[in-house]
This record gives structure tokens, C-alpha cells and sequence, in this order.
């Protein structure tokens, strides 16, 4: 697996297809797009990228078919004496069908040709002998353009964007290449027409964007490259070490997820940014959360919207569930009464987010780790609010802000372990092990560096982490530091733009003596 | 629209509701609150909320979910 | 127009002045991390091959270049032993054809070689265009290549001067007298394929070749024996490169320039590399082509070589050792 920070993507083909783009003329600059990802999706899938396409397809198709059926729909309403509701009805129904069978199909080629290997584990299991399928492999970034498909066309279903009648756009916004691998997850509303109108490259994208994705670089290489030493002999063989070493190993790899994600979403985001596209933003200062459930609007932003607003608020509003929440009103009252019934949509998502992770137990307990959090939370909040209340303690006051935020970074850090560990069996026995086998005596007696990172390497990550804090202060108060670099002038911009180059290549964890990471995120 | 505004009170006390614009943007109404307020209306005006209405625009201002409920009435007569 | 003009001007000088300055930094960050020596103790990496460096300028006849199979299978010391020629083995594991363009443009800065042998088996180790510009940037920009040196920079690393003059005692040579019997039984299976060279390193090879040519060595293609990574696909397409490029080639695994390899002794790991008994034939024979073919007549008797003799008692002191 290569990753977007590999020499030959960030030294040929990303300055290429640039270049490239910018020489076509303004109305064809979208076959350009096009045609690079599409070279990109065949370098690292090879055939199987007529699965995309065969998407985009399928998408087009329901999409035009959608938008057919709600013309004609709108004519019958329009018309003298006509029964609304019989006919909102009739073609409520058509468009569902539609819908589905779009959605079904989408989704049937990713089950297919992602957890067929799992669904027949566990079916031999449980003694049911499945004919084995040839493995054919899975194309790059299929659990990402699956659900862009998806919410297409749910939301031309819901009327929220009209159906697109050229396919070429959709295989464009399904494809693109900076967003293929690991997203963000975009909605059709936010970067299709922009993909497709060919902007010009300018000084001001090229500056913003091209910073964007130094600064990803610099998290993958100091931080995400770095933490591998570390990260993979303990959850290899965690046996082999005490309880504090995995918990260590636990606050690492997290911070190593972070560094390799978020900097390839800032890769999509200031890739795109060069092509004038703005990408929905992906992370939001995560780690600054008070809850869990404010940590998942803040981490994989793009995925938490999508199963909010194409899983949670469809099964929240079900018939079924609207009448189990009607029922928990009227028995615990206005607020704790929907919280307790919307187990039921939570527990859809989490077992869809976990299990969109891959097809492992692990995932599938990661999924309800959350559920169980974030579903508890839910219920507790009003009682817990209503306490401090009593006792006078403000929402706000330091303490509680303080408390609310450990244990939130303690859930995070308890859950990537889970989410790391190869099974889930061994990532409750490391859990547990954090505990019970844990020896303050290991972060003084030279422990902590026998496992594969010295002092400068941590001295390495400790220094990137507070200039991770810092920028991420800056961002929480809603400012863009890159963009506050470009107001200043062209020197201040040399100054970044060689600070961030230095950064990366002296202190950048590459070459001998270290294995690149693969990319966490693009075999999800 | 002070039948709305009551249910929003009760369920999330101790915001403007009058003046924000920004009820879901900046999460003022989170995904469960949002759930039961979707629940409280439907009692209240006897209305249906599908799915397709739960967007920000809706949900954003005391106005807008007015609007939605006026809306939705109206469709179902 | 000439307000546009004059804009586009001014920020084509921008973007170089910047690049320039860039460009700068990097040099000057390349010179703070350049091993001060070519040592390993100052953080020099492949330090065995970049001995050649230390040797005295234009002292070494033959270069001998490639993978591992290159410094488990030449060994100089013998072959001045035998016949007085001088030799340097330039070699790393795992070498891919960048990586031996650069080696050879290290070597030929100092020597004026008048063979170089290059192992076959690297010319089949793939790489990408991404590894050839890797390679290209850490040629041009050491700091790409030597910058985890940041965590024991000294004094001496800022105000130094890079120096080479460090050799490696065995001249490059990798000593084992391990033994691990090879499973012969499937070697050199006659087959009529012909295993396949990518383009990319085709253009490598053209470039090395003509880079010889260019300094009045000659370029040989040597296949070194082994059950493991040779085969008569390999051969057959070194055959056919040997041909396009007009250089020779010599497959010491068969023909009439076979090695005769007891490949239940000579080998130190199942017939992956040779050790010191195999080596030694493999030397005996290319002494026998240097000398032969080549031309090559040795610096036996000559004072200036005297370092040699010395090099040799030790090795041979080393060797009874073992």
C-alpha cells in the first residue's frame, strides 16, 4: 500500500497532475481531474477500478431515475383537483424503490467484495459450510466513495441536491484522487460542481494548499512514522510487556492514528484546495472534547455526519422507534425518555461504524464500546447537569471542565487500544493489563526506551504534540493560521513554507532505520 | 412559534432562542435533542417529521423549525 | 499589458529567489549532517563501500560493484595476493541500480579503474520511479539521506570539513567461514525464458555503461554463483543486455567460465551467498579473466603498493583465526 506521502506521489505525480490541469483550458481541466485520478486509482487497484465506475453508474442512473419520477410527481401536484396524498404517496413509494435498489447495490459490492471473507468465518462458525468465492481484492478507498454514492442518492431522493445528468461528474466526484484513499467523506453538495468547474491554480491556493500539505506531511513522518518503533513490538506481542508499557503503547498509537489520519485528510484538503475545491474538514481539534459523543463530532467529522444524518435520523424517525420514543416520554419524562429510546438508532451507528472499520471482532467491539459510552452518556447528562445544579457547581467551573476532559482522553485512549489490538479478546486482556500490571517503575528505569524509541525520538514527539496543542488552540478559536501567514506577506510565507520544509526533512522519521507506516485509514 | 419556543425551553433551557441563527451549527441542539424535539412537535401539531426535514436549515432558528411545522401542516391538508 | 507583464516578472524573480533561498537552507543543512568521515563511527552509512574513498587517489584497477552476493564473492586481498592487482569491492545489500550509479560516481571521483565488474543480480532488483528520485535527491541534497544525524550532532559536525579517509581493512570484502550446505538439485534448470528487466532500469544500466566508457573503463556483467538467486532466465536475459549495451558478460554459474562450487561447503547460507572457500574461487577465476582478457599486470614489487602486503598479512592473520 502506498501512501499519499510516498516520494513518487508528492515529487511526480501530485506537481503533475497540477501542472497538468492547469495547462488544459478552463472547460476541460475536469478531464484532467478525472484522468489523473483515474491513473491513480489504477496504480494502486489496477481492473478493479471498474467497481468505481460501475458506482458511479449505478448512481447516475438512480439518480436520473429519481429525478424523473419527482418532475413528474411535482406535474401531478400541480395539477387542478389532484389528491396530494395519494399521489405524494404513489411516488413516495417509486422513489423509495429507486432508493433502495440503488443503495443495495452499492452496498452489495462492498459487502461483497469487503466482509464476504468475514460473513463466511463466521458462518463456518457457527457449523453453515459456505461456498468459498474467489477473492478478487478490494479497490482502494471502496468504504469511502460507497458512502458518497450512498448519500448522492439519498439526497436526491430527499430533494436535497437535483439528480445529475452527466456521468462524467459523478465519476469525478467519486474518484478524486487526494480524497480517494481515506477521504474526507464529501457530499455531493460540497465539492461536485466545484470539481467540475476548473478553477484556476493560484498563488493563494497554491500557498494555502501547499502548506496544508506540508503540515501533513510533518505529522506523518515526525509523528506517525516515528510511533511505529514504538507501537508495533508492543501490540505485536503484548505479552512480552508490563502494563504500563501498553498503556503508554495505548496514548502512542492514538496519537499515531491521529498524525497519519488527520495529516492525510490535510493532503485531500490542501490538494484540493489547488484545484480550488473545498473539502469538508475532517478533524476538529478532537482531543480538546468534554464528552465522547463530542469527540466523535470533532474526529472522522465527515463519517459522523454521514451515518447522523443517513442512519441515525432515518431510524430515529422510523415508525417503530417513534413509537418506542413516544412510549419512554411518557414514562421518564421529556428528556431522559428519548435518550433511553435512542439506543435503538445508536446502536445502528455504532455497529455501523465499527464494522465499516473492517470485518473483525475488534471493530465490532469498538463499535459498542462507543455505543455503550455514548448511549449511558446520553441518558446520564440531564441527571448529572441537574446534580451540579444542586450543588452549585457551574457546567463551565474549571474542575468539572478539567475532569470531563481526562476522562474523555481516558475513553479515547481505552478505545483505540481496543480498536489496535489484533482480535478483541487480546484487546480486553491488554486493558485489563493496563491495570492490574501496571509498574510505575517502568517510566524511570529505562523501560520505556528499550521498546524502540530513544530520548530524541521522544523528545521528537513531545515537542510536535505542544505545537499540535498550539495550533489547535488557534483553530479552536476559529482562526486559520496559514491563512493569517499568507495575509502577512511574502516573507512570512518563504519563513513557513521553509520552516515546515526543514521540519519534515531533518526531523522527519525516514530513511534507514525506520519503516514507513502504511497508511492506517485506506485498508478500512 | 411560543408553542415552539416552550418545547425548546423545556428541553434545553438557558438559550436565546429568539436571536440564534446557529441552533445546529453550533450544536446548541445536538442529534438527541433534536430527536426529541422532532418527537414534541409531532405531538403537539399532530404532524409527521420525516427524515428528509431533519437538515440544518430546519432546525436552525426558532423561525425556521416554525416554518417547518407551518409547512408540514399545510402538506397535510 | 505591461503593468501584467511587469507582474509576471516580478513574481517569476519571487519564486526564484525563494526556491534560491530554499535551496540554500537545505545545503547548508546538508553540510551539518554530512558524516565528517567516511566511518561508520562519524555516521556514515554503508560505510564498507565508501572506504573506497580513503584508498589512494587512482590506486584501484578494479571495481567490483553490486549486491550482497558482490561482497560475499570478490575478495581484493586474495587477488593481489595471486597476482598483484589492486581492487575495491563497492558494494551494499539490497543495492538497486540508483544506488550503484551513485557508487560509481563516488568511486570514479577518486579512482580511475580500468575494469568495473558489476554483479548481475542487482540489475533484476525492481525500484520505482519514486526510489530513483530518492536516490537523485539524497545525491544532490545529502540531508535527505543523512538527516536522522541530527541526534548526535557534535562541534566538529558544524565547523568541520568532510574528509574521506577511512578504508575498509578488507577492501570491501564481507568475511565468513560459516557453512550451510545449499540444496543444488534445481540449479541452473535449462530453461528458454528470459526473465524481465524493466525499462526504468534498462536506462540505468545505458547511463552506467556510457559513464564507464566515458572514463576508459571497461564494464563486465558478472553473474557470481548462487543456487538462489540465479537462474538460466536471469542469464539469458544478461545475454541479451550484454549484447544491446556491447559489454561483457560472464556467468560464473555455467559454461565454460563455471566456477566449480562444492555447494556443500562453499556456501555460508543454503546457497543464498558464498563464504571464504567460495569467494576464493570465484576470486581465483576473475584474477585468471583480469589478468587474461584485461590485461591487468599488478603493482607486485612496487613500493608504492607496500600497504597491500600488510593488508594482506592481516587479512591472512584474520583468516587463520576464524
Amino acid at each position: 500500500m502506498t501512501s499519499y506521502f510516498s516520494p513518487a506521489v508528492l515529487g511526480l505525480f501530485a506537481p503533475l497532475s497540477v501542472i497538468a490541469y492547469q495547462l488544459f483550458p478552463r472547460r476541460a481541466r475536469w478531464a484532467a481531474l478525472l484522468g489523473a485520478s483515474l491513473v491513480f486509482f489504477w496504480a494502486l487497484s489496477g481492473r478493479l477500478v471498474v467497481f468505481v465506475l460501475a458506482s458511479a453508474a449505478i448512481v447516475w442512473v438512480g439518480g436520473m431515475a429519481l429525478g424523473a419520477l419527482a418532475r413528474s410527481r411535482d406535474r401531478a401536484l400541480a395539477a387542478e383537483g389532484a389528491e396530494r396524498r395519494r399521489v405524494r404517496r404513489t411516488y413516495q413509494r417509486r422513489m423509495r424503490a429507486v432508493l433502495a435498489v440503488g443503495v443495495l447495490l452499492n452496498v452489495g459490492i462492498l459487502v461483497a467484495l469487503k466482509y464476504l471473507g468475514f460473513l463466511g468465518s463466521v458462518a463456518e462458525g457457527l457449523g453453515l459450510g459456505l461456498p468459498s468465492l474467489p477473492s478478487i481484492g478490494v479497490p482502494i478507498g471502496i468504504s469511502f466513495y460507497t458512502l458518497q454514492a450512498v448519500s448522492y442518492l439519498t439526497d436526491v431522493y430527499r430533494g436535497v441536491v437535483p439528480a445529475d445528468a452527466n456521468p462524467a461528474r459523478l465519476a469525478l466526484f467519486l474518484t478524486f484522487f487526494p480524497q480517494v484513499m481515506e477521504g474526507p467523506i464529501a457530499r455531493y453538495s460540497q465539492t461536485a460542481q466545484a470539481l467540475w468547474s476548473g478553477r484556476p491554480v493560484t498563488a493563494r491556493g497554491l500557498f494555502l494548499g501547499g502548506t496544508r500539505v506540508l503540515w501533513g506531511l510533518s505529522k506523518y513522518l515526525l509523528v506517525a512514522n516515528r510511533l511505529n518503533s514504538f507501537v508495533k513490538p508492543v501490540f505485536a506481542d503484548p505479552a512480552s510487556y508490563d502494563g504500563s508499557v501498553i498503556a503508554v503503547a495505548a496514548v502512542l498509537y492514538t496519537m499515531q492514528l491521529y498524525c497519519d489520519f488527520s495529516g492525510t485528510i490535510d493532503f485531500a484538503v490542501g490538494m484540493a484546495r489547488v484545484f480550488g475545491v473545498e473539502e469538508p474538514e475532517n478533524f476538529r481539534q478532537p482531543f480538546l472534547s468534554r464528552t465522547a459523543s463530542e469527540f466523535w463530532q470533532r474526529w472522522h467529522v465527515t463519517l459522523g455526519s454521514w451515518l447522523k444524518d443517513y442512519v441515525f435520523y432515518p431510524v430515529s424517525l422510523s415508525r417503530p422507534v417513534k413509537h418506542l420514543t413516544g412510549a419512554a416520554r411518557r414514562a421518564l419524562g421529556v428528556r431522559v425518555g428519548p435518550a433511553v429510546a435512542s439506543g435503538v438508532a445508536l446502536l445502528c451507528v455504532w455497529v455501523a461504524n465499527g464494522l465499516w472499520h473492517g470485518a473483525g471482532t475488534q471493530y465490532l467491539l469498538f463499535g459498542l464500546y462507543y455505543f455503550v459510552i455514548i448511549w449511558l452518556g446520553g441518558i446520564v447528562a440531564p441527571l448529572s447537569e441537574g446534580a451540579l445544579a444542586r450543588v452549585g457547581v457551574s457546567r463551565d467551573a474549571l474542575p468539572w471542565r478539567a475532569f470531563q476532559h481526562v476522562r474523555t482522553l481516558l475513553v479515547v485512549f481505552a478505545g483505540e487500544l481496543l480498536f489496535r489490538a489484533s482480535g478483541a479478546r487480546q484487546g480486553i486482556s491488554m486493558l485489563l493489563r493496563t491495570v492490574t500490571d501496571f509498574s510505575p517503575a517502568s517510566f524511570v528505569d529505562g523501560t520505556m526506551l528499550g521498546v524502540g524509541m530513544d530520548l530524541h525520538d521522544f523528545a521528537v514527539v513531545g515537542a510536535f504534540a505542544v505545537l499540535l496543542l498550539v495550533v489547535g488552540l488557534v483553530r479552536e478559536r476559529g482562526s486559520s493560521p496559514l491563512e493569517r501567514v499568507w495575509e502577512r506577506g511574502p516573507a512570512a510565507r518563504l519563513a513557513i513554507v521553509t520552516a515546515l520544509v526543514v521540519m519534515a526533512v531533518v526531523f522527519g522519521a525516514y530513511g534507514v532505520g525506520y519503516v514507513p507506516v502504511d497508511p492506517m485509514y485506506a485498508q478500512f | 412559534m411560543d408553542a415552539v419556543k416552550d418545547i425548546l425551553e423545556e428541553l434545553k433551557p438557558g438559550v436565546d432562542y429568539l436571536s440564534r441563527e446557529d441552533l445546529v451549527d453550533a450544536r446548541v441542539l445536538d442529534s438527541l435533542t433534536i430527536i426529541a424535539l422532532v418527537a414534541e412537535l409531532e405531538d403537539a401539531f399532530d404532524i409527521t417529521i420525516p427524515a428528509v426535514e431533519i437538515v440544518a436549515d430546519n432546525f436552525n432558528s426558532l423561525r425556521g423549525i416554525w416554518a417547518l411545522v407551518e409547512r408540514l401542516r399545510a402538506q397535510d391538508l | 499589458m505591461r503593468r501584467k507583464l511587469a507582474g509576471a516578472l516580478r513574481a517569476t524573480v519571487a519564486v526564484a529567489l525563494s526556491a534560491a533561498f530554499m535551496l540554500g537552507v537545505l545545503v547548508a543543512l546538508s553540510h551539518l549532517v554530512m558524516p565528517k568521515n567516511n566511518q561508520a563511527e562519524f555516521g556514515q552509512i554503508d560505510a564498507s563501500a565508501h572506504g573506497v574513498a580513503g584508498e589512494r587517489p587512482n590506486s584501484i584497477d578494479v571495481l567490483f560493484m553490486g549486491d550482497s552476493e558482490a561482497y560475499s564473492s570478490f575478495s581484493p586481498l586474495d587477488l593481489w595476493h595471486a597476482r598483484g592487482i589492486t581492487s575495491y569491492v563497492v558494494a551494499t545489500s539490497s543495492q538497486k541500480l540508483p544506488y550503484t550509479r551513485s557508487l560509481l560516481a563516488y568511486a570514479l571521483a577518486r579512482q580511475s579503474p580500468r575494469v568495473v565488474v558489476l554483479d548481475a543480480n542487482c540489475l533484476f532488483r525492481p525500484f520505482s520511479p519514486g526510489d530513483a528520485l530518492v536516490r537523485a535527491a539524497q545525491d544532490a541534497l545529502p540531508v535527505f539521506e543523512y538527516h536522522n544525524r541530527w541526534k548526535s550532532l557534535t562541534l566538529e559536525d558544524v565547523v568541520g570539513t568532510v574528509r574521506t579517509t577511512w578504508s575498509d581493512e578488507l577492501k570491501g570484502f564481507h568475511l565468513s567461514a560459516k557453512v550451510d550446505p545449499a540444496d543444488a538439485s534445481g540449479y541452473q534448470t535449462p530453461t528458454d525464458r528470459v526473465a524481465s528487466m524493466p525499462a526504468l532500469s534498462m536506462a540505468y544500466l545505458h547511463d552506467i555503461a556510457r559513464t564507464c566508457a566515458d572514463r576508459g573503463a571497461h564494464l563486465v556483467l558478472v553473474s557470481t554463483p548462487s543456487t538462489k538467486n540465479w537462474d538460466m532466465a536471469k542469464h539469458n536475459r544478461v545475454r541479451l543486455v550484454a549484447e544491446e549495451l556491447g559489454v561483457d558478460y560472464v556467468d560464473l554459474n555455467m559454461g565454460d567460465e563455471r566456477v566449480d562450487i562444492d555447494w556443500s561447503t562453499d556456501t555460508r547460507d543454503a546457497g543464498d551467498h558464498l563464504n571464504l572457500s567460495g569467494a576464493r574461487k570465484v576470486t581465483a577465476r576473475m584474477g585468471e579473466l583480469l589478468s587474461g582478457r584485461y590485461g591487468l599486470e599488478g603493482h607486485r614489487g612496487d613500493p608504492a603498493f607496500d600497504s597491500w602486503d600488510e593488508a594482506y598479512s592481516r587479512y591472512e592473520r584474520k583468516v587463520s583465526e576464524l
